[in-house]
């Protein structure tokens, strides 16, 4: 009878050690607490940044690897080249160093499948973020190695230096953030999610060069994606219906009218109601229609012909309506320019 | 007598215990193992195409572009954005393993980019990853061989 309740008392402490240490396995985690960065700056202003964060791991026996620390901004910005970041922390200081587009991402064919680089996993799990244009990217930075165990809480912060507007462009921009583990990559598992993505509000960036403001932060009636292309990249005309009051808001087909313009100073029409023109809504009853063309070939122009320009429209069926810039009787107009 | 027949039947086992040994004691000979030169010969269609890491397939039409690769020439069927719009010779930076693909149009320059050259589901795919227009666009054509 003794020899039983040994056995009972054995397998109750045993279940109960296994409950606590599935408890906190189970707590692993990695969270961004809070950014301070400021919500305006001029083109070329260096803009500091403070993020503070928190990893808890249970590592047993303990790993040893970098923190990932990813934030998402302007491609134009060249953040590689124009962010600077040193970190202190309980497990030590130090700088993070950008990771070359090079180097495969953590977290094997489960949470990176396809084998892409950091920036590109990361575009994959969280696109542009709260952002409404694509000529955003994610530009990826790795700390020192540092070595987490079992049951342990890491607390630091993160100071960042950003040059904006590399471009020259004002912008409108909501930047977003994401930490994550160097061995692990984006993982979420029974033993927690080994990353933590954060989203800010519209930072305005003004005083640009160009006379060109690209706001990322609104829905807008037309757009072209990417923002800075030439006549022989791909682009996509975007017609968000539902941006703002027009009379296309409703409508089930909605094509494209265009003239382009040369470096020459000829100019070229699309007018026609065919395949060629159509937007396609990219879900049913979402308002939101694309179409990707090639200019070169969509204009027709000669291999020593270059486009500089483009004005357009977007009709309904029958060209009895037509929507322009912000719903006026302005086109909307495009420059084919790389910065 | 006894002992002498005794010893005999100890040299006998130790005799085919030698012969065991000796027998099981081959040399493997591990004939080294070359990497055939990879052959891109054939018609290849496009399978995928990205921009920047968004998918273009379903919003253009991919269908009627073909590039065939035969000895060292390749020929092109329908344009897209690419790094070379006419026919021409092409070349690998290395046969078996390549990093790099070179394509040089007849009377033009050549242009290279790096490519991968993955089996996916027994079926071998061509990675193309190049800029056509702005530098900081990049496309990656996926090829599969055309049937």
């Amino acid at each position: 009878m003794n020899f039983n309740i040994k056995i009972k008392a054995k397998r109750l402490w045993t279940i109960l050690a296994c409950t606590i240490i599935g408890v906190i396995i189970a707590s692993c985690s990695f969270k961004v607490d809070k950014v301070d960065q400021p919500y305006t700056a001029k083109v070329g202003d260096v803009i500091d940044i403070t993020v503070d964060f928190t990893v808890v791991t249970n590592e047993n026996p303990s790993q040893t690897g970098p923190m990932i620390f990813a934030m998402l901004m302007p491609v134009g910005w060249k953040g590689a080249e124009n962010t600077t970041i040193e970190y202190t922390s309980t497990k030590g200081d130090g700088k993070m160093k950008h990771i070359p587009d090079s180097e495969v991402a953590a977290g094997g064919s489960g949470f990176n499948p396809g084998g892409l680089n950091w920036p590109a996993n990361l575009k994959r799990k969280f696109g542009i973020g709260n952002n409404f244009i694509e000529d955003l990217e994610w530009v990826v930075f790795r700390s020192e190695d540092v070595t987490y165990g079992n049951n342990e809480t890491t607390k630091g912060k993160l100071f960042i230096k950003l040059k904006v507007g590399a471009d020259g462009n004002d912008a409108n921009v909501r930047l977003a953030y994401v930490i994550t583990s160097g061995r692990d990559g984006l993982v979420v598992n029974e033993f927690g999610t080994y990353y933590n993505d954060f989203y800010t509000d519209c930072l305005s960036v003004t005083g640009g060069t160009t006379g060109d403001l690209i706001d990322f932060c609104s829905p807008q009636l037309g757009i072209i994606n990417p923002p800075k292309s030439l006549d022989n990249d791909f682009t996509t005309i975007v017609f968000d219906s539902n941006a703002a009051t027009n009379p296309l808001q409703g409508a089930d087909a909605v094509y494209f009218k265009g003239t382009a313009v040369t470096e020459d100073g000829q100019t070229i029409t699309v007018d026609e109601i065919s395949d060629k023109t159509k937007l396609t809504e990219t879900l049913p009853g979402s308002g939101k229609f694309q179409k990707v063309i090639w200019p070169r070939k969509f204009f027709n122009i000669s291999k020593t012909q270059k486009l500089v320009s483009l004005s357009y429209y977007i009709t309904n069926a029958s060209k009895s309506v037509q929507v322009g810039y912000n719903n006026t009787a302005e086109p909307f107009k495009f420059k084919f320019k790389c910065n | 007598m006894k002992s002498k027949c005794k010893w005999n039947y100890v040299g006998i086992v130790i005799v085919a215990m030698l012969m065991m040994v000796w027998s099981s004691c081959k040399v493997e000979k591990v004939t080294p193992i070359t990497e055939p030169n990879k052959q891109l010969s054939g018609s290849w269609k496009v399978l995928k195409a990205t921009r920047n890491g968004t998918d273009l397939t379903a919003g253009y039409d991919f269908t009627k572009f073909r590039i065939k690769f035969e000895g060292s020439n390749y020929t092109l069927t329908d344009e897209l954005p690419f790094l070379v719009y006419e026919n021409g010779s092409f070349g690998l930076d290395d046969p078996q393993y390549p990093f790099k693909i070179t394509f040089t149009p007849t009377g033009g320059s050549a242009a290279s980019t790096a490519f991968n050259y993955p089996t996916v589901d027994g079926k071998r795919r061509l990675e193309l990853n190049f800029s056509s227009g702005c530098t900081q666009t990049t496309y990656v054509y996926t090829l599969v061989e055309a049937e």
